[in-house]
Parts: structure tokens; sequence; C-alpha cells
């Protein structure tokens, strides 16, 4: 380079270099102040089951700098109705939303559209639909967790298999989760030489599921394959004169006090603090740098019984909130 | 002496590098060099300027965030301290005022005991009282005990029976004592004591247990989390089981590590520590009584350029730096580097020719200014030293000419009175006139007034005496033939040029024939140019001898003049230039030519004048 150039191309390439940089600032600055919006639509939003898989969602956003709401939902009556929700959250102009499919139907249909709009989170799915709207999936491995039933379900079954009756019961049998959980149950005990005598499968919760419960033959164990259909199990156990054995999948307080009373024998808690902090973790960090492919976690789940309900670490698991 | 070798090595290297850098700017120009050396210097200046501020504001912000963190502890030490206290005293309270000296057989505890809780239960979950075998005495809130509970496993109760004189605070955990019925669980801690219990006059141990509501702890250590810096403070026992975390769940299950169980080992101040490849520093306070540990825990880059929009407003700050050093050091340099460059052209203006002294550049700074002048000075000095050696030379010329001019007159002058004595003496009377009338016509057009420079016509006036005086003194042994063209008659000549070289025809060309000579004399004009030529039928010359005629300064004459060819040749090309004077051609028993070649120039005064002035440069012509 000539000489005479060299100077002009030097105090160029100077201010074109602060330039950028400031350009860079600029955006870092902005980054920090707008606040990202996350929302978090979940089936029946203030359910006690949900206690911590908010504490979780709720320490991410904290540890990520992002603003989380979860929105306020009853249960769902179908995916259009929740469709609706995720339409206001783009209407109010959250980034992403952390969303549990209240069934899995229709799914494609429904998140298709959403591209360029919002980022999905899906959480607690039995599905793996993959659309270039759905940042990730964040869920427990619910046929794994059918399996821990029937694992737990032969543990407690009498000597004699064949003479035992199993009855399953789901409150929320909508719900892929619930599914795929029911599912896991029903393969793993095939061959095991225990009959299941009956299901009962209700999709709107536990508004009448006691009464369903009584209406059906009393079984020697009862499994709960979601919380509502444990919630509903406990209560209707507590309620018999002959004790019968009761397990089930469920994080709720009153699933847990169940297990506590000695009523539910055992519980297969999915751990859902860290779904709710891996999902906003994963979210946010897709808003921010937009750079990360979609990607699928699954959470660990761990069985507990009423001696092991007070140790010290499976009450941090289970109670998060009330500290 | 390998490692001082090396070392050497190493220096002079650098300093060759060093040298090599510093030969390269000097090759970009004084102000390429004055201005990366300025902008060097300057860079480091600032750069070493900004790392020592750098580091003082880093202490300084290191201390004052410290002392202000130790303010923030001390405060909230004292909010734990007093909380814990209060705890205390209301175990007291329970105990002293209420469980002592009572008989549990005939003395019912719920009711006071309720009063108590009521009181403070903002801060309480509940008050319970144990008998040494783990049974319920009393418990406010009235609740049912868990059946499968048996309390003497629980950590709270056997601390509490271990060592019986003091209180004991637990760490946080779900109590698990009574019936949750109504679906709630509590996070407490618990503080637990052992109490004297009568039982129908019977005294016996018992625990009292004050199960303290953890939010009230959370909510106080929340508060001291909840500013936006990096900063966090923790909250853990002597034995570093964590009380509070602000990120416990994290820590619970996996996600997050902190330096717990080496931090409760601390004594109370500020440590440095490096943790999961961080560097951080760790404040430690112990609250009296528990033993438990207040920690703060700050990372290093919370002191330095911690985040990615500081470093990059450094970046800048740099770079900007940078820019404006380099754009006033330009203009700095420009400034200061401008007329030493000016005076820079003025001498390579110089370096082209003869310069004007005037166009030497004056200005600047007073030592710039005189340098110019200075060199002004000398270039008048110069311009008046080549003026002084030009006319020298020129004089040196002329004096030259004249000399060869001269050179000719007393040689001819000797052989022509040599003649005349030699006819005197044979009493040829009338030859002798004619000699003496041709020698004076000769001598007439010789002298020319002191010119040099004549006309052709002249010239051959002269050969023609010349000839005439030869050919008596040679009695006719020869013959002359003129052919002359009219038109280069008019033109200008040196003078005297034809006359040596027919003399030289005669010495070395007729001489030798008897009377068989001839001796041709020819003028013809071609083109721009006007060629003389004297041939001779003599012996002529071999070429080795022709070549060496007109080079040979040093040959000695063997007869004539002793002027020979090279005079004329001489005259001709310090009058006319180079490319102008005699052409030799010889063949050995043919004979010679010797041709005149000048320029033709038409004879007029103003011409001679020039030419006399020896300026002639082929500008002055027709």
């Amino acid at each position: 380079m000539k000489k005479s150039r060299l100077f002009p191309a030097l105090v160029i390439s100077l201010v074109i270099a602060i330039i950028f940089l400031n350009g860079i600032m600029i955006r870092e600055n902005g980054a920090n102040t707008e606040t990202i919006q996350i929302h978090a639509i979940i089936d029946n939003s203030s359910d006690n089951r949900w206690v911590q898989f908010i504490a979780g969602m709720r320490q991410a956003a904290e540890d990520q700098n992002v603003k989380l709401t979860v929105m306020p939902t009853g249960h769902f009556a179908d995916l259009a109705e929740e469709k609706t929700m995720i339409d206001r959250s783009v209407r109010e102009g959250a980034s992403g939303v952390i969303l549990q499919l209240c069934e899995d139907t229709d799914v494609h249909e429904t998140l298709q559209n959403l591209y360029g709009q919002i980022y999905v989170e899906l959480v607690n799915t039995g599905t793996d639909e993959t659309l270039e709207s759905i940042t990730g999936i964040v869920s427990p491995d619910h046929k794994a967790i059918g399996a821990e039933l029937a694992a737990e379900a032969l543990y407690f079954a009498p000597e004699t298999p064949e003479k035992c009756t199993i009855g399953v019961v789901s409150g929320e049998a909508a719900l892929g989760s619930t599914k795929q959980s029911m599912q896991g149950f029903l393969e793993a005990l095939q061959d095991k030489g225990i009959g299941v005598i009956w299901t009962l499968e209700q999709e709107d919760g536990t508004s009448n599921l006691r009464e369903m419960l009584e209406k059906k033959k009393t079984p020697d164990i009862l499994v709960a394959v979601d919380n509502a259909g444990l919630e509903a199990a406990g209560e209707y156990a507590a309620s018999l004169e002959k004790p019968i054995v009761v397990i089930g999948t469920g994080t709720s307080t009153k699933a847990i006090y169940y297990l506590d009373s000695g009523t539910v024998q055992s519980i297969v808690v999915p751990e859902d603090y860290i779904m709710g902090y891996q999902s906003v973790s994963d979210l946010a960090d897709f808003v921010k740098k937009n750079t990360f492919t979609a990607r699928a976690r699954t959470v660990e789940h761990r069985v507990i019984h009423q001696d092991t309900l007070f140790d010290e670490e499976n009450q941090e698991i289970l109670f998060p909130i009330q500290r | 002496m390998q490692g001082s070798s090396g070392k050497n090595r190493k220096m002079n290297s650098f300093r060759s590098r060093i040298r090599r850098v510093s030969e390269t700017l000097g090759r970009q120009g004084i102000q390429a060099s004055v201005l990366v050396s300025f902008t060097v210097v300057a860079v480091l200046v600032v750069l070493l300027l900004s790392l020592v501020l750098y580091n003082r504001f880093t202490q300084r912000t290191r201390v004052l965030m410290t002392e202000s963190t130790q303010q923030l502890m001390s405060q909230t030490e004292a909010n734990l301290e007093d909380y814990l206290t209060s705890m205390r005293r209301v175990s007291d309270a329970m105990y002293y005022d209420v469980i002592k000296d009572k008989d549990l057989a005939r003395d019912n505890l719920d009711s006071e005991m309720f009063l108590l809780y009521e009181a403070n239960k903002d801060n309480l979950v509940s008050f319970a009282l144990f008998k040494r075998d783990g049974s319920l005495v009393s418990a406010a809130p009235i609740s049912a005990m868990k059946a499968r509970t048996d309390v003497r496993e629980q950590q709270w109760f056997s601390l509490a029976m271990e060592k019986p004189e003091n209180l004991h605070f637990s760490t946080p955990h779900v109590q698990d004592i009574f019936d949750a019925s109504t679906f709630r669980y509590y996070w407490v801690i618990s503080l637990s004591r052992i109490v004297e219990l009568t039982d129908r006059g019977v005294p016996m141990r018992g625990v009292l247990l004050v199960d303290m509501n953890y939010s009230t702890i959370e909510q106080m250590m929340e508060r001291v989390n909840s500013s936006n810096s990096y900063q966090y403070f923790y909250l853990c026992d002597s034995d570093g089981e964590l009380i509070y975390h602000p990120r416990q769940m994290r820590i619970s299950v996996g996600n997050y590590k902190e330096n717990n169980l080496q931090v409760c080992d601390y004594e109370d101040g500020v440590h440095e520590e490096k943790f999961n490849g961080e560097r951080r520093l760790v404040i430690v306070n112990t609250i009296s009584y528990t033993g438990w540990k207040l920690v703060c825990v700050i990372p290093m880059n919370g002191f330095q350029l911690g985040n990615v929009s500081t470093r990059i407003f450094t970046l800048m700050v740099i770079l900007a730096t940078i820019l404006a050093l380099l754009v006033v050091n330009r203009v700095v340099t420009r400034l200061i580097t401008s007329p030493i460059l000016q005076l820079n052209r003025s001498i390579q203006n110089m370096e082209g020719g003869r310069v004007d002294p005037d166009s030497v550049y004056i200005g600047g700074p007073a030592e710039i200014e005189h340098l110019g002048k200075s060199l002004q000075g000398s270039f008048k000095q110069v311009n008046k030293l080549m003026d002084d050696v030009l006319r020298e030379q020129d004089e040196r010329r002329r004096s030259e000419l004249d000399a060869l001019q001269s050179q000719i007159n007393p040689h001819f002058l000797y052989n022509t009175l040599d003649s005349i004595v030699w006819m005197i003496e044979g009493e040829k009377n009338a030859d002798a006139v004619f000699m003496v009338t041709q020698l004076a016509s000769l001598f007439r057009i010789s002298l020319s007034r002191g010119r040099t420079v004549i006309s052709i016509k002249d010239e051959l006036v002269h050969a023609r005496n010349y000839m005439n005086i030869q050919k008596v003194r040679y009695k006719d042994a020869f013959e002359v033939y003129w052919d002359i063209e009219d038109q280069v008659l008019e033109n200008c000549t040196v003078k005297l040029v034809l006359q040596p070289i027919l003399e030289n025809a005669l010495y070395y060309g007729i001489d030798a024939m008897g009377d068989e000579g001839e001796i041709t004399v020819r003028g013809e004009k071609n083109g721009d140019d006007i060629y003389l030529s004297v041939t001779d039928n003599g012996l002529g010359m071999p070429k080795e001898t022709v070549d060496q005629l007109l080079v040979d300064e040093e040959r000695v004459h063997k007869h004539g003049s002793g002027v020979g060819l090279i005079n004329v040749h001489k005259r001709i090309q310090l009058r006319f230039g180079t490319e102008y004077g005699l052409l030799i051609k010889s063949e050995p028993d043919e004979g010679t030519t010797v041709t005149i070649h000048i320029p033709a120039v038409p004879y007029n005064e103003e011409n001679r004048r020039f030419l006399e002035r020896g300026k002639w440069n082929g500008e002055v012509r027709r």
C-alpha cells in the first residue's frame, strides 16, 4: 500500500471499528434493558401440582433476567382454547411461551403458524412434534414413569399376583403425558400375571372422579397415572374402611399428604423444578441468541415412599415454595 | 552460560528488530517517522496511564464495595441476631413463665402456651412440649401428632438431650410432627432445649420445641439479596450446611455449586478464594450464639470490567484515543515537518540542475528559516562559482585557440623566409619579388586584423599564396588544381586550415614523386555542410598510420611545420564541435585525401563575431 494511502486507511479502519463496537454496545445495552417476556401457559395454572414447576421457572427467569408471566388459566377444554391463550401472549408482546399442551391431537395444525410470531418451548408433553416454531421440549419420560408405576405395583402386589386386581385412574386423560404414562404402565405389566380390571379415564380433572371411583369395584391396587387421578385415588382410599394399596404419579401437596398420611404407598415424582428451570433457560437462550437448534431434554423422576418423604434431598424437591 | 548466551541472542535479535523498524521508518520520510513515533509513544503512555488508573479504580472499587458490603452484613447480622435472640426469649418465656413450676398432672399448659403463640405467631409455626419418651405434652396451635412420628429420632430432640445446657438451632427442614390435614407443610428452623418438668410431683426432663417460621429468615436474606449487583449473600451453619442460599434449589438438584463446606472454616473477615475457576472475594460474619455464618460472595470481575458492555466501551475509548492521537499527531507533524519538506523540495530542485536561489523556501521556525537562508546563500555562491568556472573554461579555450593559431605563423614564416633567402642567393629576383608579394598577401590574410574566423574565399586566397610560394620553392615540381564551387566561397571557416594540409600533402605526398606530383583542392557544399578536400597522388599511408594521425598528439613530425593535421582538426572541433573536423582517406601508393568538414555558416559580421566568441552551437546558420 502506498504511503499516502496508509494514513486514510488507518483512520477509516479505526472509525469503522469504533462504529462497529458502538453497534455491539447498543445492542448489548438494548438486550440488558429490554426485558424479554416469557409467558407460561399450563393447564389450570393455580393447581398446586405446578408449585415446583413454577418455582423452577421463576428461578431461571431471575437468573436469565427475563420477565416471566404465568398466564392465569383454568382447565382447557381443547387445544383451540389453549391456542387463544397463545394468541393473547403474542398480542401482549411475549417473545416466547412455555407451553403444556392440553391434548396431543392437531398439534401440528395449531402450532405451525406460530413461526415468526413467538417461540414455543413445550413442557410435560407426550408429543415429539418438530416444527420451526418449537425451540425445544423439556419433559419427563412419561413412559418410564408408567413403567416405574408398574414396578411399584408389582412390589406391593401379594405373593399370588393372579389374585391381585388393579384399577387404573387418570384425571387428565387427554394429555399426551397421561397417555404415555398409561401406555408405559400397561406395557410394563404385560406378561406379569396381574390383570387390570378396569381403567377410569376422565379428561376434566377431579370434578367427579372420586364419585366415579366409588362406583367401580374396589381393586387391590389402585394406580393413578396423573396428579389429578392420584388426588382422587388418595381421597377415595382414605374413605375406605379396608385399606388398599395406592400408587401414582404426582407432585401436588394434596397427593404428598396422602403419602404422608399412609393412604398412598408410593409416588413417582418427576423433577418438575428442573423441568421449569430448564425450559425457561433454554427458551431465554434461544430468544437472546437465536442460535440454538431445537433440543429435547428429559428430566429425571424419583420414587418416594412414606419413610423417605422427609429425607433431606426429597423435601427440597417436594416442598420448594413453602420455605 | 547457555542461558546467558541465549539471553544475549534474544537481546541482539530484539535490537536488530528495533534497528530494522527504525530504518524502515527512516525510509518512510520525516513526517511518517515523526507521526509513528509520536503516536506509538502517546498510545503507550495512554495505555500505561489507563492501566495504572484502572488498577487504582479497581482497588478503590474493591475497598468501597467491601466496606459497604460489610456495613450491609453488619446490619443483616444484627437483624438476624435480634430475631434469634427474640426467639430465645420466647423460648425462655415459655419455659420460665409457662412450664417451670407447673405440675403436668394438675395444670393445663395449653391456654398459656396458646397465648404466647398468638403473641408471636408471625415468627412462629408452633410450640411443642415433649416428655423424655417423646410423647407430646402440649402444643400450640393444638394439632394432632402423626401416629408414626417418633420425635426422639429427630435431630433437634437428640441434640437437646445430648447437650442439655444449650439451646439448639436446627437447619431448615419441613416440619414432620403434626398431621397436615390442611395439606400445608411448613419449612421451619427448630429451636430446642431441655426443660425440667414436674408430673405428679416427680421432676423429669422434657424437650421444648419452638419451630420458627423459616420464611422470616428467608425474607431477611432476600432483602439483602435484592440488589442487582454481582454479589450475593447466603447463610450456613457452623458445619457448612446451608440455611439460606439464593440458589438453594439449584444447589439441591446439582445445578449449581457453592463453597459452603470450606467457607464454614473461614475466620470472620475478608477472604480471597478461587472456586469453580472463578476468583472471588468472600466476606464472612459469624452470628453470635448459633455459630451460623453469614457469607457474602463477590466475584472479582465485579470490581473489574465485568460485563461485555463495559469491556466494549473501554475498547472503544482506547480506539477513539488512538484515532484522536493519530489525527492530532498528523496535524502537529505536518506543522513541524512542512517547512523541512519544502526546504527538501528546494534541494531536490537543485539536484535537477541550476536553481534559482530565490525559489528556495524561507520560512517556518527560526531554525528552518535560518537553514533556508543559508541554503539560499549557498546556491547563490554555487551559481557564482559555476559562472566563474564557465568563464574560466571559455577563456582557457580561447587562449588555447590563440595558442594553436600562433603556432603556425612562426613556422611558416621560417620556411618562407628560408625560400626567399634561397631565391635571393640564387639571384632569382623576380621569383623573390613574387614570393614576397605572395607572402605579403598571405600574412595579410593570416593576420586578418586578429580574426580567427574568415571567409572560405580568403582562406583559399591564403592557400593559393602558400602554394604559389611552395611551387616556386619546389621549381614547379608538382601541379595544383583548384576545383571550388562558388557557393562555398562566402561561408565561414577557421583561418589557416588549408595551409597545413597542403603542407602535409607536399611533404608526405609529393616530395617523393619527383615531377609527377599533383595536388587537387576541392570545395563543395553538401546540404548544410561544406567539404574542402586536398588530394595528392603521393605515397599514401597504411590504415594504421591514418588512424593515428588525428589522435596521437605526441607523434613526432618528420617534416613540415611540426604542427600537423591534428592541430587543424582540434581547431575545427573547438570552434564548431566534435561532429566536425578532418576526414582522412589514404591508400599506400595511391595517394591521400584530407577533407575539412565544417558547417555551412554564411560569412557575415554577426556570424563571424558569434563564432569568434566560440559559442557556435548550430543555431547560427544561414
